[in-house]
This record gives C-alpha cells, structure tokens and sequence, in this order.
C-alpha cells in the first residue's frame, strides 16, 4: 500500500487493503457486521488494534448503537444505503461514542487505529469514520522508584503522556500552562509533548526547544533520554545538561521556575530544561521540609560530592605523595595497615573500586531474589577476606566505602554517574602527581563546568556568573519568605513569585 | 571538539603511563624517623636515627611482640652524606618528616651546631615543628637508645613530656627549630636548648627488658637547660636558674611555686597565669632593664601553721612569695653576669626595641654591657583560691 | 544574555584582584623582608602607593579608549611602523613573563613538594590547564575566577584564623629603625611584581561589559589586592619574624606550616599552595591570553586558538631556560624592576601623553562598548 492510497467504495476491497498493509497482523481486529436488516441492510466493519482501544467504549458505544435499536431495522438499512452521506449520518444520529471524525485516506486511518482509535467502514462509502477510543492499559500510578522522598507527594509519572500532562495540570490550573505536542520518529511516532508556562518561560528557550526538537531526525524514540541526547548542548560532556524526574512535583516546580518540560510517551522520566549544575543538588523534598533543615542536608550533599569527587584520589595523594600531612600517629597505624600490600596504594584503590562499581552493577540488574547473595559476597569477600588475606588495607576499603555512600546522596542518578566516571582519571592523576595531580584535574574540571551551557544559560549560573539573589536558593535554602524572586536563568519577564512577609 | 576530547584523553592517558614512580613513595616504603640524634667525633657526624616499626606499634592486630622502634647508625662528612649512607644500612628508606625530637650530642654542641642545623632548615621534607635538646653528659645516640614503655616510641617520650612540663613546670621549656635560629640570628639575646639526661644502665635501657621491668633501669628525662654562645654550647642551668629563665622571658603558662610561711615551713602554689613584661632604657648611655613579673596563683598544699582565712595573711604571703620569686631571678641573673656574662634573657632586645638609636652603640659589646646592667624587677602575685578547703586540718588534730 | 565573550564588572574585578596577588602572594614578603626586615609591612605599603601610581596610565587609557584595545589605538596613536611595534614589545614581554610564571610554578613544585619529579612533567601539565582555558576564552576564565574566588578568600581566612595563636606583635618592633629608607629601597621589587605586570588588562578591558564602571574597579581591585598583599607580609612578619621571612625561598609556604592548633589542625601548607597554585593559574592564563591576543593582532590573525598550542609548546622549553638556577631567579625578580618600566609604566604613560596631545579619545555618547 502507497503512503497516500485512499480508500475506494468497496468495503472489501478496503478491508484486504488494509490488512495486507499490516501484514495480517493477529491483533488488528476487523469486526464485520450488518446494519439494518434483511432485506435493506449496509455491511460494515469495525477495525481497531487489540490491546490499544478501549473495548469497553467499542462495545457500549459503537457496537452497542449500531446493532440495536433502529438499527436493527430494514427502514434504517434502506435508508443509510440511500443516504447521500451515510457517514454523517451515523455520526449524527446513531453513534454515542465521543471524538468521531471522518477520514478519506487509508494512511491517517491505519496511524489512527494503530494509536488506539476504532474506524468504522461501510460499504458504498469511500471514507472512514474514526471514534476515538484510545484505552492502552498503562501502570497506575506509584511512587517512584528513582527519586524517593520522605515527605511528599507519593505520585509519579507513569509511561502515558497523557496521564503525565495531566498529573501536571492538575497541579497547574493556570491557562497559561501551554502544551505543544510533535511527533518524532519516523517509525515509532512517538508524542513529545513541550510543556511550559507562558510569560514566565522565557520565549527564546521555548523557542529554542521547539527548533532543537523539530531538527530531530531518527527512526524511533523509546525513552525521553533519546531526545535528551539529540538535543544537548555539549556531547563532549561528562554531566548531563537536561534535567529528568520522574516526579510531577519536581517537574511542576521547574515550571514555575520558567523552565520548560519535555515529555515523552512511553516513558516516566520527564526532561526539563535549561538544567543547571545546582539544580542536581536540590531534592524537592528541600522544599518541603523546614529551611534550615533543608539547609543543612544540602549542605551534606555537596560534601558529600566533594567525597564522592575526591575521596580515593586525595587518599591516594596523601598516603603516596605526602606523608608529611598526615599526624603522626595516624601515619603510623595506615603505615602498619599497609605492611604487606603487595600493590602501591593507586592499584589497590583502582582494584576497589571497579570491584565496586561491578558490584554496584551487579545489583541493578541481578533478579531481586538473589540480591542477598550478592551482598554477602560483596561485604564479606571485599570487606573482610581481602583485609585479612593481606591484598588491601583496612583504610581503602574504608575509604571506598566512604566514597560509595557519599555517592549516593546526590538526589539525582545522573549526576552521581558522572562522578563516578570523573573519579578514576582524577585517581589517575593522584597517581602521578598527587595533590598537584589532583588541582590540575579540578581546574580543568571547573574551566569544563564553567564552559558549559544549558540551552543558552552558563551551567554554573548563580555560581559563576554570580547573582546574589540566587544565593537564596542554591548552597542553602532560605525560608520560603526570603525567595520572593524566580532564579536568575536568562532574561526574564516575571521574576516575582510572591510576596510573604514573616508572620511576626 | 572531537578532536579536542581525543587528545586530552591522550594527553592524561599518556601522563600515566610516564609517571607514577618519580615522586612516589609507599608508606610502607618508608622508615618514618621520629628522632634523629647528631654526634661529632674528630671530622665526622654522626648520624642515629629512630625509626618507627609501624607493626609493632599499631593497636590493631595483636603486634608482633617486636621493639617499637629501631636505631640505625651512620657516618658521614655532612649530616646529607651520613643521611643518605644510611641506606646502606636501613632496608627503607628514611622519612623525616614526621620528627618529633632532635637530639645534639653535648660534644657536638661544645663544637658549634650552626653546621648542622643547615641541613634541617634546607632540606624540604623536615618541618620545623620538632624539638632540639641538648644529650647532657652523653652522646645523642645513648638518648636515642632507651626504651620506654607507656609511650611506646622513645622519641615521642621525650616530645610529650617536654611537651606537658613545658605546659605545667616552669623549668621546662621547649625550643624548635624556627625558634632556635630566630633567637641565634636576633641581636641581644643568646639562645638555649632544653636538656636531657640519661640514666642508669645504657646497655639494659636499649632491649626490650626495659620495659618489662616496672622500674625501668634505664630511663631518658629532660632536666634544664643548655646555654649557647653564639652556637657553642658552654654551660647548664640547673633547675631554679631554669625557672627563673622561663619567668623571665615570659614562658610559664602554669607552675608550682614555693611560698614561705610566716611561722616557718612552706606551702605551694599553683601558677595559673603569669605575664612578664620587660622594659629597656637607656640612661646616661647605661642601658638598664626594668621587669614586672605578674602571677596569679591558687594554693595547692599547704605544710605548714597558717591560718589562711585571713586577709592579712594572704597579703603577706603574696608579698613574701614575691621577694622569693624576685630573689631567685635576681640571683639566676646574676651568675649570667658574673658566671657567663652571657645575655640568655633578651634584654638586649628589648632595648634594641625599645631605644634603637643607643643600640647601634651598644651592639658591638652587648655581653659586656650586660654582665653590668643594672636589673631592677618587681613581682606581683595574686593569691586567687585556696582548692577545695580552707585551712588546714593539721591544726586540728586533736591529741 | 552573559554569551558574547564579555565578562562583567565583578568577574573582571576579581580577575584583577586574582592577577595583582598572583605569584607575587609567595615572593613578596621575602622581597620586601630582606631590605626592610621588620619594617616590611611599610615598604608594602610604599610599594602599594607606587603600584597604583603605575596603573593610572593603564586605566586612564583603558577610560580614554574604550572598547579599543592596546594594539587598535596604538597605530591610531603611533602610526603604522611604530603601533606595531609595541605590540610586539608587549607580545614578547607577556611571552617572557608567561615562560617566567610558569617556572615559578615548576620551581615550586620541585623544591617543595615533590623534588624527584621532573620539572619538565610539571610544566607540561601547568601549561596544558592554560592552554584549555585560553582556548575556552575569557569569559570561561573569568566566570572559573568567580567560582574559586570565594574559596580562595575562605581558604585564606582560614589560613589567617589559624595562625592567630602564634602571632607575636613584639616582632614588628623596632619600627623604623634605620629611617623610612629600607621601605623605600625595598618596595621596587614590588612594585615591579605585581603592579608593574598589569598592562595585561589594557587587552582586558573592552571585554567588559560595563565600561564606564571599568576604570573604577580596575583601580579598587588593584588597591585591594595590594592590602592583601600588605596583610600577608605583615602576617609573615608577625609569625616567623623578620630574619626567616627573608631568607625563606618561599616565605608564604613556611608560613603555612607554622598553623598548629592542638596538635589536631596542624601541618595546613597545602592550603597555601593551593591559594598559590589557583592565583598562579589565573595569572598565568591572562598573560599567555595576552601574548595570544598581541600576536594575533599584530600579524592580523582573525582569532588566537590557533596560535595557542604552538606557543604553549615554545613556553615548556622557553621557561625550562629561562633561568638558570635559582640564585639567577631571585637575581631577575630584585632587578625585575627596571625590565618591566617600560611594559609596565613608560608606554602607557608615553601613549596617553600622546593621545592628550593629539586630543584622540573614542567617543561613546551612551556609554556603549564598541
């Protein structure tokens, strides 16, 4: 079948067209019947895709009118068969069924039925009628898994881009909440829906995300880290400059922040742009809880990244490099730890860690029933056996423990990866330069972190370039009050967000 | 850009592989030296050094019931050579920068330590934060080769307990490096060095028997201090010459004295605070140096009749205290004029700081000019607290 | 928007403060300590009076030609042989003083910290960080100098805090001692390192994108870091006293050791050498995008990445040379003084008297930058 083959009178003729353009497929459903009755009846066929319409609406409001009622009667039959346009006919009078619309081309016809929709054919008619009747079965609505919090909301989103916008709107009831949707993949036509609120996102970014998305060239888009690929700024980059949650409240907050969302069907993980590097250290929860509270566990993130960054290499600079800094006694006791390490302290931490990045990967993907038994191979053998047998010392393993957890505290996985990849070429350079090694990896870190953009926003604004107000709300959290103005991101157009004065 | 990424990855890639050995040293490469002792005989340094054998001194792991720590010898024309000679006879190689003492043998400090101490000051790994004594009567290695027990490590002894006196006991005091040569390059004061001696049985003080014994034979104390000229070692003070010392150049933080009672005997006193401050002048081109010494004190034992609950008596202990304590710095002053006509309080200083211009006159000959100065000092002590009771009870006891 | 390569008003201050304490936050209170001894801190701020004296003519230009740079106007001012000319002075003078700050670097590293490596290796990876972030640009730089600036002055009270235990005022006295002519006899050395250094901003200024306010702030942060630079001398002074500070090779080093505070905080060096390693950096950066920026301009080449690799790779071998021992180092920097006269002060001065004479100045009605 030609792309743009239209449908022809006969309904036989279109019902073996459109099956051989699916290939006989099992799940596409044609569903013959008659309307009327002997003698003056009109054949017709109703077809939808298995699984992706909803058969409850098929059956109570297709199906249902067409075959009872006057339906059921000859006069009817006669009188559709004469009818200048029995299409309109049905749709005026008979169907109950909401979002019907007639078609004349076979290709919208099949894109409607494979997205889940019911076409109605007739005999004699050379159109289709189309019933909205899209009802995939998705996941109902959980809490997720990748970004938990203690207090909050428990919702997240799930693989429908339809429940996703709503989940936000549902938050936002403003009009000015505007949702774009374009269809990307020549093959999969996946929906990406571009969600922002009008007067606060800033009108280049939308722009910019509009013409960055449209450019998208690409057979199929499963999960919304394709397009977080296609249209970074930096590909070079070992941190990600697209921000993704899963959590509506985390996306609902950056909206009102004047970023703009991108949703992706199929997937729960909802980008948000312009991301910056700040951003990967606030937890929504931050905001829920009291600011000092909050204040303070930022606090820990940020050490804690530091840790995840530098741990095992400054350990390595120190121990190898310069000893002099370590007090005395401590020196002593890692010296004595260290007697009988056959490995200079860069390989035994090099082994540690890759045993522990390989565990760590093992854990995501093993069945969970025999997550136990990892466990206890990864504590007993690298935390006890490999002490004991003399291989590493007691304080590596303690140091990349240390290491491990702090990575964890990073409310956001990609940014935890992308330390953990920094951590070996910095280890690297411990290696050979020490402390010296471990500054020429910073700077060149930093001047990499300062070099970057978020579609057109520095990564590290409210850092360097520095804007005081942003203080607010970046190392720390100040109370609600105190943040009456939206961050800094690009030229803005409304950057109040209300005023609280103190209750005093 | 692609290409940019390419070739820092080469460029940190390649780094690796080139280096990784110039610089670095294990830890347990390394025999971490925590006191080094120099001696002299005819031309030659005689280097100890006291390295720490981490095994036998860490808490985990039940040691290896081995020494703490191990003595290595050498010999050399320079400390450098001697220093580096000594690889022939340590398996690691030596790592000082974590020296807690430096020992001087009393031959070598007869001789000038200046020499010696260039190597300390130039040499990049050494910091500056050990402390230097003077071996009085025996050579650095005998102070270096005493076992200790409660403070497994024999050099790190020493730096506590000069640490602690220096903290709690007037005699002490401490001297580290920056301090020695900041005092020896200063113009009108003269340097000292804390002391150390050694005692009993030299042989037995060096095996592990020592420390089994639960009155160690052999044992290592710090115990006055030494008196340079320039950088030549020439006499001691013993321990009320230190005492006075430490007052004067305002080094007590905490101490006991002793108060003369009225009806004879003697109480103590505990030292909490004590500034003193000295005031040069010049008069008529005689230079003259007034001292206020100001301690506040808290009684600790009392052994004699007192009745302490009176204010009167209180006054007149402050003032009896205040005429021993000025006699006793009178008197230690007194034999650096006579005795050494040597300047170790740094009056010199202070009337350099205080009249510059007559200084210029008085530099050439300072010593001379000291051993004639007058000295004039007034203490001022305050009685605080008397502990935890009033009087005495020995005044009580019934028969 | 901040992305069209111009750099605000408070990066560019603190761009300024970052270069004047440069490498001269290790040598200085040794320099000012060995003719001055105790009255260090004086010949300080002598040095600083003269330093600021020296940057007028640099800002005066900057203010009378904005959004011009040094090689624009110089052939305006000076004709087509002569403007030329100068800038190459001034490209061979920041090619030197890059080779020279980057030895300062390896000099460093090997006689402190790790003296079995090569210093060869060391240069190498100092000069590939450069070439990054000149390669990045200005604005790159500048926005990283924002970033390490509140660590650096957190690292630096830090420091000071620490040190507050062993400070001992007695090692300032007497004052004044022999006259106020040591202070003055010791301040060229610095005046030479760092004030006489900062013709690099005359390629700095039309970047910034507020050029009235420019001129004001190049002077302030001149004069702050010049206070900084007092402080720290005086710090050294109070610490290790007159005589070690001068002879010390690296007297802000030793001073970071003596830091002791109950045995716990102690042995604090590396956070000195990393207020030293950060300033450098930066110093090092603007002076090779400075010797860049003059090349480029005077052989009219439409942007610097280019050139950039090539004249890292002359720099390695370049500074390896440049001195021969570290007697001939101390040698350069006491007579640094006359060397950078006419870089630092008589060219300026030379192009501002002319352009008064001429009466040429760029016109800007609204303040705009060219």
């Amino acid at each position: 079948m030609n792309a743009n083959a239209t449908l022809a009178p006969s309904l036989r003729h279109n019902l073996d067209m459109l099956k051989n353009a699916l290939g006989h497929s099992t799940d596409f459903i044609v569903r013959s019947f008659r309307i009327g009755d002997a003698p003056a009846f009109v054949s017709a066929a109703l077809l939808y895709t298995e699984g992706l319409a909803d058969s409850k609406i098929i059956d109570e409001f297709i199906m249902e009118p067409l075959m009872s009622g006057i339906c059921r009667s000859a006069d009817f039959g006669a009188r559709l068969a004469n009818h200048r346009d029995p299409l309109a006919l049905l749709k005026d009078s008979v169907l109950t069924v909401n979002g019907l619309s007639v078609v004349p081309d076979a290709g919208v016809l099949l894109e409607a039925i494979l997205s889940g929709d019911t076409a109605i054919l007739i005999d004699g008619s050379d159109r289709a009628l189309i019933a909205a009747t899209k009802g995939v079965e998705h996941r109902s609505i959980a809490e997720p898994a990748s970004q938990t919090v203690i207090r909050g909301p428990l919702e997240g989103f799930v693989e429908s881009i339809r429940v996703n916008t709503a989940l936000i709107r549902r938050k936002i009831k403003d009009p000015r909440l505007w949702l774009e949707t374009i269809q990307i993949g020549t093959v999969t036509r996946t929906d990406v829906g571009i969600m922002y609120i009008n007067g606060i996102a800033d009108d280049s970014i939308v722009r910019e995300v509009r013409q960055r998305i449209e450019r998208i060239d690409i057979d199929g888009i499963l999960e919304s880290g394709y397009i977080e690929e296609l249209i970074q700024d930096e590909k070079w980059s070992p941190f990600p400059t697209i921000f993704n949650s899963e959590r509506p409240d985390a996306i609902t907050a950056g909206l009102l922040e004047g970023r703009v969302a991108i949703l992706v069907d199929g997937t729960p993980f909802v980008l948000l742009v312009p991301a910056l590097f700040v951003q990967y250290f606030q937890s929504p929860e931050d905001y829920y809880h009291r600011w000092d509270v909050s204040s303070l566990i930022r606090m820990i993130r940020y050490m804690g990244f530091l840790i995840a960054l530098v741990g095992p290499s400054v350990y390595i600079a120190v121990t190898t490099f310069h000893q002099e800094m370590i007090p005395t006694n401590l020196l002593i006791n890692l010296a004595s730890q260290r007697e009988g390490v056959p490995f200079p302290a860069f390989i035994e931490a090099l082994l540690m860690e890759v045993t522990f990045e390989i565990l760590r990967e093992a854990g995501i993907r093993m069945p969970r029933a025999v997550g136990s038994a990892i466990s206890i191979v990864g504590t007993l053998v690298i935390g006890q056996a490999a002490v004991e047998a003399g291989i590493v010392s007691a304080a590596m393993v303690i140091v990349v423990s240390i290491t491990a957890i702090s990575s964890f505290v990073m409310p956001s996985y990609n940014m935890s990866i992308s330390i953990r990849i920094l951590r070996f070429p910095l280890m690297g350079l411990a290696a050979s330069f020490g402390l010296f090694g471990i500054f020429i990896g910073l700077i060149l870190l930093v001047l990499h972190l300062c070099s970057l953009k978020s579609f057109g926003a520095p990564y590290m604004t409210s850092i360097a370039p520095f804007y005081a107000s942003n203080q607010k709300d970046t190392l720390f959290r100040l109370p609600r009050w105190g943040i009456a103005k939206r961050p800094r991101l690009l030229n803005r157009n409304n950057p109040t967000r209300g005023r609280n004065p103190p209750q005093t | 850009m692609r290409k940019t990424f390419a070739l820092v990855l080469l460029a940190l890639t390649l780094s690796l592989l080139l280096t990784g050995c110039w610089s670095r040293k294990e830890m347990n490469d390394l025999a971490i030296a925590m006191g080094i002792g120099i001696d002299k005989a005819d031309d030659q340094y005689l280097l100890s050094v006291q390295a720490v054998v981490p095994n036998a001194v860490a808490a985990n792991r039940g040691s290896s019931g081995g020494l703490p720590v191990v003595t290595y010898k050498s010999q050399g024309k320079t400390i450098f050579e001697a220093m580096r000679r000594m690889t022939t006879v340590s398996p690691r190689k030596i790592y000082a920068a974590h020296l807690r003492v430096l020992v001087l043998g009393e031959t070598l400090a007869r001789e000038g330590i200046a020499d010696a101490l260039d190597f300390l000051t130039r040499d990049h790994e050494l910091r500056s934060d050990y402390y230097i004594v003077v071996a009085r009567a025996a050579s650095a290695e005998a102070v270096l080769k005493r076992v200790t027990a409660l403070e497994r490590i024999p050099a790190n002894k020493l730096y506590t307990s000069l640490q602690i006196s220096e903290k709690v006991w007037a005699p002490a005091s401490t001297v580290t490096l920056n301090k020695l040569i900041q005092e020896m390059v200063t113009e009108g004061k003269s340097s000292v060095i804390s002391a150390v001696e050694v005692w009993g049985d030299s042989r037995a003080g060096a095996t592990k028997n020592n420390i089994e014994n639960i009155d160690p034979p052999g044992r290592i104390n710090a115990n006055g201090l030494a008196i340079f000229r320039k950088d030549r070692l020439i006499g001691w003070l013993n321990e009320t010459e230190s005492t006075a010392y430490n007052f004067l150049v305002n080094n007590v933080r905490s101490s006991v004295v002793e108060f003369p009672c009225p009806k004879g005997g003697s109480l103590a006193a505990e030292v909490i605070r004590s500034d003193t401050r000295i005031k040069g002048k010049v008069v008529d081109g005689k230079p003259r140096v007034d001292i206020f010494i100001r301690a506040e004190v808290n009684i600790g034992e009392v052994a004699c009749s007192i009745d302490l609950m009176n204010e009167r008596t209180i006054k007149a202990l402050e003032n009896a205290g205040a005429e021993e304590l000025k006699s006793l710095c009178l008197q230690s002053i007194r034999t650096m004029q006579r005795q050494y006509r040597l300047d170790i309080y740094g009056f010199g200083e202070a009337i350099h700081r205080a009249a510059p211009a007559a200084w210029s006159k008085l530099r050439t000959d300072w010593n001379g000019h000291f051993a004639n100065m007058d000295v004039s000092i007034e203490v001022d002590y305050r009685i605080r607290r008397l502990g935890t009771i009033g009087n005495a009870f020995k005044d009580k006891i019934k028969e | 928007m901040i992305t069209n390569g111009k750099i605000s008003v408070r990066q560019f201050t603190i761009l300024v403060v970052i270069f004047t304490v440069g490498s001269a936050i290790l040598y200085v209170p040794g320099l000012l300590a060995e003719e001055a001894k105790q009255d260090a801190w004086l010949a300080g701020i002598v040095g600083t009076g003269f330093g600021l004296l020296s940057a007028w003519p640099i800002k005066s230009l900057a203010e009378r030609f904005p959004g011009q740079r040094l090689t624009e106007y110089s052939v305006v001012l000076l004709g087509k042989i002569a403007g030329p000319a100068v800038s190459i002075v001034y490209f061979l003078y920041f090619f030197m003083l890059s080779a020279m700050l980057l030895r300062d670097v390896g000099d460093f590293v090997t006689t402190q910290m790790m003296p079995e490596t090569p210093i060869q290796a060391i240069l190498i990876a100092f000069m590939f960080i450069s070439i990054y972030a000149v390669r990045l640009g200005i604005e790159v730089i500048a926005r990283a100098a924002e970033f390490f600036f509140p660590i650096l002055i957190g690292l630096a009270s830090i420091l000071f805090i620490l040190l507050v235990p062993k400070i001992d005022f007695v090692q300032l006295t007497p004052v004044l001692e022999r006259g106020i002519g040591p202070a003055f006899k010791a301040a060229p050395p610095f005046i030479a390192i760092p004030f006489l250094q900062l013709s690099v901003f005359l390629m700095l200024f039309p970047l910034v994108s507020n050029a009235k306010r420019a001129g004001r702030v190049f002077m302030g942060g001149v004069l702050a870091a010049g206070m900084f630079l007092i402080l720290f001398t005086t710090v050294c002074l109070l610490v290790l006293g007159a005589y070690l500070t001068s002879v010390e090779s690296f007297p802000s080093y030793a001073l970071a050791k003596q830091a002791n505070i109950g045995e716990f905080i102690q042995r604090t060096e590396a956070v000195m050498a990393v207020i030293w390693f950060l300033s450098i950096f930066f110093k090092l950066s603007l002076c090779f995008y400075a010797s860049a920026r003059f090349y480029a301009d005077t052989f009219k080449l439409s942007e610097i990445r280019a050139s950039l690799f090539p004249m890292g790779l002359i720099l390695v071998p370049l500074s390896t040379v440049i001195y021969p021992n570290a007697v001939y180092t101390t040698l350069i920097v006491k007579s640094a003084f006359f060397y950078f006269m006419p870089t630092g002060f008589l060219i300026p001065a030379l192009l501002l008297v002319v352009a008064r004479i001429r009466g040429l100045r760029t016109r800007t009605d609204d303040g705009r930058i060219a």
